[in-house]
């Protein structure tokens, strides 16, 4: 048992470490489609792997710690905000969209994606006060869709190599 | 073996992408159905107007926030768009011009957006549709 824990310990580390690259790779990426919030997500990969290989807790501290350093390093506070009521929303969604065992990853990162920009610009209209920002909504889920299609379909592969890394609690 | 995917997951996709379509398609039909009367594009700080200027007069404003950022404002050809700003990401640049009503452009650093507001929208509507 004790070495299942350390064995956990020491890849939630790994991952946080791999999530938090994902996410300085994605700084870099002149991904500008004139639209705020419009983000590739790479760093939900890890997320969701997490989420499966691991559990929730350990998903949801990775997906935390990642946004925090994020926001301190690469962006800013500010977007640290965005960044945070996105990934709220994208976790508690692929959390139970998990849980209800009706989705395939695919299904669940899906969720995720849209859970993320419609998070964000929530956030966006409490903090700018300004309601009209809803007008990104249907431009918003439709690239959280496309996103979380692409992200779920290599977390997938992800998933099917790394779930037998002698991690299971069985 | 769970990654094959679902028929559940073909569904959600299915479904999502239906209603988010149809809101988009539904909201450009929206936009040009109320650009009519007269349209301004209305600048606002943090939520408060800081200015509106009518869309039929070429201008351009520099908005000048207390902690030196800056986004330029520019209106031509009944279009509005941000020319230039100081923000890291340059989103509010390349979301490129707005003309019809309730288009925005959202520059988040900056807490700055830029609205097309139609005045006598419902009177306007009205006209049109009678």
């Amino acid at each position: 048992m004790n070495d299942y824990k350390t064995k956990k310990n020491a890849l939630i580390g790994m991952l946080i470490a791999l999530a938090f690259i994902f996410s300085y790779i994605e700084s870099l990426i002149p991904f500008n489609f004139g639209v705020p919030g419009i983000k590739l997500g790479l760093a939900n990969i890890v997320v969701l792997t997490a989420l499966y290989v691991l559990g929730v807790k350990e998903a949801f501290i990775l997906s935390i710690i990642r946004i925090i350093l994020t926001g301190l390093t690469f962006t800013s506070l500010a977007a640290m905000l965005y960044s945070l009521a996105g990934g709220l929303l994208s976790f508690l969604l692929m959390m139970i969209a998990k849980k209800t065992d009706k989705f395939s990853i695919m299904g669940v990162s899906v969720l995720g994606g849209i859970g993320h920009n419609t998070g964000q610009i929530i956030m966006a209209i409490l903090v700018l006060n300004t309601a009209g920002l809803i007008y990104y909504l249907p431009l918003l889920i439709i690239s959280g869709l496309v996103t979380g299609t692409i992200i779920g379909i290599i977390g997938g592969m992800v998933v099917e190599r790394v779930k037998n890394y002698g991690l299971n609690k069985e | 073996m769970k990654k094959n995917i679902k028929k559940s997951d073909i569904y959600l996709i299915l479904i999502i992408a239906i209603l988010a379509i149809g809101a988009f398609a539904f909201q450009k039909i929206y936009e040009n159905k109320t650009s009519v009367g007269k349209a301004y594009a209305v600048i606002r700080i943090n939520g408060d107007i800081y200015k509106k200027l009518p869309l039929d007069e070429d201008t351009e404003v520099k908005i000048e926030l207390k902690d030196g950022n800056y986004n330029i404002v520019k209106i031509k050809d009944k279009k509005a768009y941000i020319s230039e700003a100081s923000c890291p990401d340059k989103i509010c640049v390349h979301e490129g011009k707005i003309s019809k009503n309730h288009q925005v452009i959202t520059c988040l650093p900056n807490k700055v957006t830029v609205t097309i507001e139609n005045t006598d929208e419902k009177d306007a509507a009205d006209v049109v549709a009678s």
